[in-house]
């Protein structure tokens, strides 16, 4: 467990941060990168490390970091719109539904794409839970963050190992 | 001038294989491809069911503000145009590094250096020194886009010289 404790730590702070409006636009760009990078700040004060550390264990802390804060992410989410029946979706559905009314396509296509939304979109703004969302949801956070997590990783490692350069 | 290369001794250039390169230049271009998809809604007819699952996979990565997406007469990209310019350099680096076998290390200040004229346009163009302009988001996104992929593709190099050090 103690090999995950830095991934784990800084992956609660981008899960916090991920759901914080404003903030989380930054959430894949900024924040799991950044949490990455703190992640192997924190292994390398865990474990008294003073020399490089090797990208295998980069890329491991940034996956993890990634996974963690996918599910913490998810998890305040799915809470936060059960008490608040509001989320992103919600708000986005009107443009999305003009977005697609004006593709070109066969307008029974179109209904059918928006009819599945619609039901999706029902079933948060009235029980505050879908399980479709919620799904996609977990599915999107947990393969988007730790790609970025992964990036961030092997990013933020040059930074931290650019002090033993000389050595 | 001081020389900027360095621990070219600790990591020496090693080729990544042809088909990890290919990889990452197919997974770069799926990613831009999909956000472009809006923009060519006839060609992507069949998959217009994922365009709302397309929509939320964007959402954590982009602010998706409705007057900065690029847009034609079908429809507006899932990301702004800053973010296409990023996946754009990405895609672009993954490419040249398919026809340019290992790369030098350099510094990673380099980094830092490439997201100023991100800084620089978004603090221009938030305080009306100049009004937002999507070709100067994209390319600000793009310069940032093609560096931190360089530094990305270093690291995995990085990652296959230790594990083959490892093995001997």
């Amino acid at each position: 467990m103690k090999k995950f404790l830095p991934s784990f730590v800084s992956g609660f702070g981008a899960g916090v941060l991920s759901v914080v409006p404003v903030i989380k636009t930054f959430a894949c760009c900024l924040i799991i990168p950044a949490a990455a990078t703190l992640s192997i700040l924190l292994y390398q004060r865990a474990e008294n490390v003073d020399e490089k550390i090797e990208t295998g264990k980069a890329i491991f802390l940034g996956v993890f970091t990634g996974l963690f804060a996918a599910l913490f992410a998810t998890t305040f989410e799915i809470f936060i719109t059960l008490f608040t029946k509001q989320n992103d979706l919600i708000a986005a559905f009107g443009n999305m539904q003009s977005m697609i009314n004006s593709f070109p396509l066969d307008d029974h296509l179109k209904q059918e794409v928006i009819d599945l939304i619609n039901m999706v979109v029902t079933e948060l703004k009235t029980t505050g839970f879908s399980v479709i969302y919620s799904f996609t949801l977990l599915f999107n956070n947990l393969v988007i963050n730790s790609i970025f997590g992964l990036a961030g990783g092997v990013i933020g490692l040059q930074i931290i190992n650019a002090k033993y350069k000389n050595r | 001038m001081k020389i900027l290369k360095y621990s070219l001794d600790l990591y020496p250039k090693i080729e990544l294989n042809i088909y990890l390169r290919f990889t990452l230049v197919i997974i770069s271009f799926l990613w831009l491809m999909f956000n472009l998809m809006p923009l060519f809604p006839q060609a992507f007819s069949d998959f217009i069911f994922l365009f709302p699952y397309l929509h939320i996979m964007y959402s954590p990565v982009c602010h998706q503000e409705l007057q900065k997406l690029i847009c034609n007469e079908f429809g507006c990209t899932f990301l702004c145009a800053r973010c296409t310019g990023i996946y754009a350099g990405v895609f672009i680096f993954s490419v040249v590094l398919l026809l340019k076998t290992s790369m030098p290390a350099y510094a990673i200040k380099y980094l830092f250096i490439a997201g100023i004229p991100i800084i620089v346009d978004v603090i221009a163009s938030s305080i009306s020194i100049y009004t937002y302009s999507k070709l100067a988001a994209f390319i600000t996104g793009t310069i940032f886009g093609s560096t931190a992929f360089y530094y990305f593709y270093i690291g995995i190099q990085n990652w296959f010289f230790e594990k083959k050090r490892q093995v001997v």
